[in-house]
């Protein structure tokens, strides 16, 4: 009966078998068609998503999709060790807690906030950067420049926000936090405490001094004995504003708070220290673009601030450009939403009910090629699996006079790093900035080089391998480094 | 071919006698099965030009259980592998 009468009985038994090998198989990357499908992890489903029109649906979708019950019961809760009475006063009704956190942290990382953080994470950078460096003039060897990049850039972003205090009187803050990275998929889908002892281990040494942290932090506000722009003990304004919030709301003791903060720290850096990597990386062993990328940091050198105009800097076609491929290929994580609605449609033929939890990885949506070739098919030149850093420029005018701009209109369904919608990150141009200043200290301050380019392309990590988690290169990549001469 | 005829005979006599083999045997089978139907079921759904379906169900091996092993032992490669 799955035989058409048209066809070579011989062919069609081979083609048959062939079709049953495959399906007792695991032959890889068999099911993303671009057509949804479910995953059951005994009864847990989770269904995946793939087609960009069905990704932009969902996006649009904000009554009828929310993250909110996923980011309140696994991500605060079960990832980041929340008590559960913060995690019911989310889950009730009655406030709009989720919007008032998240355009504070948007007030608080656009505009002229984002210059003053900015500035922060420059001036730490650079001087923890030149505190290891021999006499100037001198090249330093770095053995391995992913674990060099990590340790840097997540200790200027854990100084910008949280000051100078808590970060230098807690040495195994970079590790403990990357260890509970590192551990994220296991954390979330709460594997118990004997199961995964160490990322229990770390994340309690995290929220013990957080707490700390919190209760001084609490008595220096009380008697305005603190800075409120930025104070080495309280930290960035955006830290003493939320433990303000989070003092006076239902179920938060030092314990939800101190969980609070291990939320925006693990925000702040578990993409965008990775991504500042390979942005860094992807810029050094490409002579022809770290020429074009050197050039735009030397051209917005600001003389007042003895600085850089990290504004323009980051309206560069080629700097967004540049970011936005980074973190289309390098950034793998999953944007997750619950449906709160009775029934949602995809399309004619694929409806859900209630409570199904809908599942995108971004880095796949990212490279599958019918979604771009529907949406912009002049970005497909290049593989998708291949970094190309002028992906997103595009050309106005004709002959010799085109002008490139960056643009991502219309790419809502392939390219959402930071997720889409109302629900977008809001921090997303903290992250942008982190990886522009980085490499403005990396590359404008100092010279920075990897020791053997064509090595490193044998180090590239399979594209193909995780649907979320931090990428690393394969192995350990030299470099060295010295100060720039003016 | 009576040589073969022999050892099948001899497996055949084995397998009555131990149950151990018997459970072994039924296991494997239930694996089979279930693995068949499953994706049997994943792509008539793939395949139906009906109305209101229920996205299917990426093809398993036990039943009950279903992807909750690989989910456990690697979450991230597993769904790699079906995206």
């Amino acid at each position: 009966m799955f035989v058409s009468n048209d066809t070579d009985p011989s062919m069609a038994f081979a083609a048959h078998t062939t079709s049953y090998i495959n399906v007792l198989t695991l032959d890889r990357n068999k099911y993303g068609d671009g057509s949804p499908f479910f995953i059951d992890g005994a009864g847990r489903k989770m269904l995946f998503v793939l087609d960009p029109d069905h990704i932009k649906g969902i996006l649009r979708a904000s009554k009828e999709m929310d993250p909110n019950p996923f980011i309140h019961e696994r991500i605060l809760g079960a990832l980041m060790g929340s008590p559960q009475p913060a995690v019911d006063y989310y889950k009730s009704e009655g406030h709009n807690i989720d919007y008032i956190q998240t355009t504070h942290i948007r007030k608080h990382t656009t505009g002229s906030n984002l210059g003053l953080l900015d500035k922060r994470l420059f001036d730490t950078m650079k001087q923890t950067v030149g505190e290891n460096l021999k006499s100037p003039g001198e090249w330093t060897e770095i053995p391995d420049l992913f674990a060099f990049v990590t340790q840097h850039v997540t200790y200027a972003i854990a100084t910008t926000l949280l000051g100078t205090e808590l970060v230098s009187s807690y040495p195994g803050l970079i590790a403990d936090l990357w260890v509970h990275i590192e551990y994220t998929d296991q954390l979330f889908m709460g594997l118990p405490r004997f199961a995964i002892p160490k990322a229990y281990a770390a994340r309690d040494r995290l929220l013990a001094s957080f707490r700390a942290w919190s209760t001084k932090s609490e008595e220096l506000r009380k008697r305005g004995a603190v800075n409120t722009t930025w104070d080495p003990v309280a930290g960035s304004g955006l830290l003493q504003e939320r433990e303000k919030l989070y003092a006076e709301m239902p179920g938060h003791d030092e314990y939800a708070r101190s969980a609070q903060t291990l939320g925006l720290l693990y925000g702040g850096t578990s993409l965008a220290v990775p991504i500042t990597y390979w942005y860094l990386f992807e810029t050094l062993r490409t002579p022809d673009l770290h020429t074009r990328v050197l050039a735009e940091i030397k051209n917005h050198v600001d003389p007042k601030t003895d600085s850089y105009s990290f504004m323009q800097l980051t309206t560069r076609p080629l700097l967004q450009s540049l970011h936005a491929e980074t973190t289309r290929l390098y950034t793998v994580n999953l944007t997750v939403r619950e449906v709160t609605s009775p029934v949602y449609a995809f399309d004619d033929k694929y409806s859900i009910p209630k409570g199904t939890s809908v599942f995108i990885s971004n880095k796949w949506a990212g490279m599958y090629a019918p979604g771009w070739a529907k949406s912009r098919a002049q970005a497909l030149a290049r593989p998708l699996t291949t970094f190309w850093p002028e992906r997103y420029l595009v050309y106005d005018g004709n002959g010799t006079e085109k002008i490139e701009r960056f643009s991502d209109a219309g790419l809502s369904g392939n390219w959402m790093s930071f997720g889409g919608g109302e629900h977008k990150c809001p921090g997303r141009h903290f992250a942008r900035n982190i990886g522009i200043v980085s490499l403005a200290v990396l590359m404008g301050e100092f010279e920075l080089e990897v020791v053997d380019a064509e090595r490193t392309r044998r180090l590239n990590p399979d594209h193909k391998k995780k649907a979320f988690g931090t990428l690393f290169p394969t192995g350990k990549i030299a470099a060295r480094i010295r100060r720039r001469a003016n | 071919m009576d040589g073969n005829t022999t050892s099948v005979g001899q497996m055949l006599a084995a397998l009555q006698q131990s149950v151990f083999a018997q459970a072994i045997v039924a296991v494997v089978v239930v694996c089979f099965c279930t693995r068949i139907l499953s994706s049997q079921w994943f792509h008539s759904i793939r395949c139906s030009k009906g109305r209101n379906l229920t996205p299917p169900t990426v093809p398993y091996w036990i039943p009950g259980l279903k992807h909750a092993l690989s989910l456990a032992y690697d979450p991230s490669t597993f769904m790699a592998t079906c995206l």
